[in-house]
């Protein structure tokens, strides 16, 4: 698949001599298919340089600064001339340290594109510090200062979308001190990190990087067998596995607690298993030491039949791509097989020992993300009732298509977007695929920036059925001109297709552009995965011919061409745009 | 490790092609070699030999003849 580089503009701000580090960051953004150009602010000018709207780093213009200053450069009379800070003057010292970097975000949010996002490095105190033992020992302490920094920088990345932390100190907490710092190149060249610390740093940059412009996987699939549990359940029976409180069967019960607060972030888990059901459902249902139920899984595919295609089922049911799934499976065999044939399943390279395992799950970086939505908390429990639903749409209907939609009670409700709404809209533009008109990716500020626009309309609709509450599903950005109101991008989360919904939303956009006394302009973009959109467009004959040559198909959409479903019940509690 | 490793080290570390580093360069021959670069230069040949170099040493080696001469004193050729 041809992937083109996506150019990548990043300002590093830093306290002290990080020339080293150029170098390795950019070949391994390139690595990860980005165009990077970098930007180092010069010795001693981190503080500087952004305070000053005309400076070379505004001239930049970048993507992302990354924001390092290090707790002996903003405290460097903490650490030095025998100075013994008492826990309140420690407490005192981390708050002057807050307001100088406080100082440095408020110009850099000021003076910086509005799409640009900042990294906050937060701090780690010296860990071979002049106060020696008596560091926590006599009300004297530089963690003090550290975490007095730390929780500032947490309480305003809270309230800022565009600036978010880089746990600085919980990286090198996991390297060691001792890896991660060379007293000779501080004395040689200013520079405060080691070789190793350089290496793990561009890594680390490079991970949160990608969080930022890559949509991260949604669906964890588990093996049972030596992965869930210790042995084969089939031979072993209920209570000959391993699973408990002790050796062998404490690691695989860390394993699932691992796998449960991954659902709890947001991944769907879902199981794959060569097992008799009856077994293995057994232990989810029975066995004292489960932390996993079946309740704690959207879909499960236990059988005989080969991996790949218990996959492509499960990304079927829950209506998401292949390329959203993760395989975890002990048998080098079934990976290999998977990876083999299913390529845009990402294959986990599982560790020998079990001990390793739940370490190693909530340390990948396919299910980074740096905003965690409401939604995401509720997503395992949406995707169960999808697959009650999909059970449901599965059972042999008797009545007409009509009554069965009207049977599954479907309330839809279309408002322009609160604030709220916001982060959720910003996500579904950036991980919805198959019904995206335009597949056009908006950042938070770029939504911000358009819902307080008055050209622009932001609809947003939320979903309800007989099974629960769907939430925000659907995203509709209109710019509305006097020549007409022109649909940006129209976008249809996965698990609400398959109801007419869209449907719905359609009308409701062409009905709202004639109150206006304007038609409806749309705009589709084919992708290689949102032919949904162009099987949408061809039932009101708006789509391009098979096989058009061109990049985006605009269409305008005769007033009263589309009906309202008549099954859907409908609320809506729209401002008025204009107003 | 051979002579040819080092000088390639060095090559690498300094974004120069393979040839242009030989036995007898030095930080006055290649000019890609200052003093920002030399010390990537010590860090990728400490990495690769494992060794640690001192600080007084680290000024010194500023020549492919002085950094084998120290491999060699360090035990690692």
């Amino acid at each position: 698949m041809h992937n083109p580089l996506r150019p990548l503009r990043v300002a590093i701000l830093c306290s002290f001599n990080l020339d080293l580090m150029t170098r390795p960051l950019e070949g391994l953004l390139k690595q990860h298919l980005f165009q990077p150009h970098l930007y180092l602010s010069a010795y001693g000018q981190w503080e500087i340089d952004p305070l000053n709207s005309d400076s070379d780093l505004y001239q930049f213009a970048p993507d992302i600064v990354l924001l390092f200053a290090e707790f002996s450069d903003l405290m460097p009379t903490a650490n030095r001339d025998g100075m013994l800070p008492l826990a309140e003057e420690a407490q005192a010292l981390g708050q002057d340290a807050w307001s100088r970097v406080e100082a440095v975000l408020h110009s850099l949010l000021q003076f910086l594109p509005s799409h640009t996002q900042i990294l906050c490095h937060n701090l780690l105190a010296p860990q071979v510090s002049s106060l020696g033992l008596l560091e926590g020992n006599a009300g004297y302490s530089l963690v003090t200062s550290a975490e007095t920094f730390n929780q500032n920088l947490r309480d305003r990345v809270r309230e800022e979308s565009r600036l978010f932390g880089f746990d600085y100190a919980g990286l090198v907490t996991k390297h060691g001190w001792q890896n991660w710092s060379d007293s000779r190149l501080w004395h040689l060249g200013r520079m405060r990190l080691s070789r190793t610390g350089i290496q793990l740093l561009t890594h680390q940059y490079t991970r949160y990087i990608k969080t930022l412009f890559i949509p991260r996987r949604k669906c964890l699939v588990l093996d049972l067998d030596n992965t869930l549990w210790g042995g084969v359940i089939g031979e072993e029976r209920l209570f000959g596995i391993q699973l408990g409180h002790e050796g062998i069967g404490l690691a695989y019960r860390e394993f699932q607690r691992a796998a449960l607060s991954l659902s709890q972030r947001g991944i769907i888990l879902a199981i794959c298993s060569k097992n008799n059901p009856q077994d293995a459902l057994a232990v989810l249902r029975e066995h004292p030491d489960t932390l996993l139920h079946p309740d704690n899984f959207a879909c499960m595919e236990i059988n005989w039949e080969p991996k790949p295609q218990n996959l492509q089922r499960i990304a079927q049911t829950l209506n998401i791509g292949l390329d959203s799934l993760v395989f975890w499976d002990d048998s080098p065999l079934e990976r290999e097989l998977v990876s083999h044939q299913l390529p845009e399943v990402l294959v986990v390279d599982v560790p020998d020992d079990p001990s390793d395992y739940a370490a190693h799950l909530l340390d990948l970086d396919c299910f980074d993300t740096l905003t965690l939505t409401e939604a995401d908390r509720q997503r395992g429990e949406m995707y169960q009732q999808q697959a009650h639903r999909q059970e449901y749409l599965a059972q042999p209907q008797s009545t007409s298509v009509e009554e069965f939609y009207a049977s599954l009670d479907i309330t839809v409700m279309i408002q322009t977007a609160s604030q709220f709404d916001l982060p959720r809209i910003t996500q579904l533009t950036q991980r919805t695929n198959q019904f995206n008109m335009t597949t056009r990716r908006y950042t938070e500020t770029e939504i911000q920036t358009l819902a307080s626009d008055r050209t622009y309309g932001l609809y947003a609709l939320k979903l309800q059925d007989r099974f629960g509450d769907l939430g925000l599903v659907g995203a509709a950005i209109v710019r509305c001109e006097l020549d007409g109101w022109h649909l940006e991008n129209l976008l249809m989360s996965c698990r609400a297709l398959g109801r007419n919904v869209e449907d719905a939303f359609f009308a409701y956009l062409v009905e709202q552009a004639s109150y206006d006394g304007v038609k409806l302009n749309g705009y589709f973009k084919p992708s290689a995965k949102n032919a949904l959109v162009r099987t949408f467009l061809q039932k009101y004959s708006l789509a391009p011919p098979q096989n058009w040559p061109g990049d985006v198909w605009d269409f305008v959409v005769p007033i009263a061409c589309i009906q309202f479903p008549t099954w859907i019940t409908f609320i809506t509690e729209v401002n008025n745009v204009t107003a | 490790m051979s002579q040819h490793n080092l000088t390639q080290i060095i090559a690498e570390t300094l974004e120069l092609p393979p040839e242009a580093v030989t036995a007898d360069s030095s930080s006055d021959t290649v000019e890609a070699w200052d003093s920002l670069k030399h010390l990537d230069v010590i860090l990728a040949v400490e990495q690769t030999y494992k060794v640690k170099f001192k600080m007084a040493e680290i000024a010194h080696l500023v020549s492919v003849a002085q950094l084998e001469e120290a491999l060699r004193q360090h035990n690692a050729l």
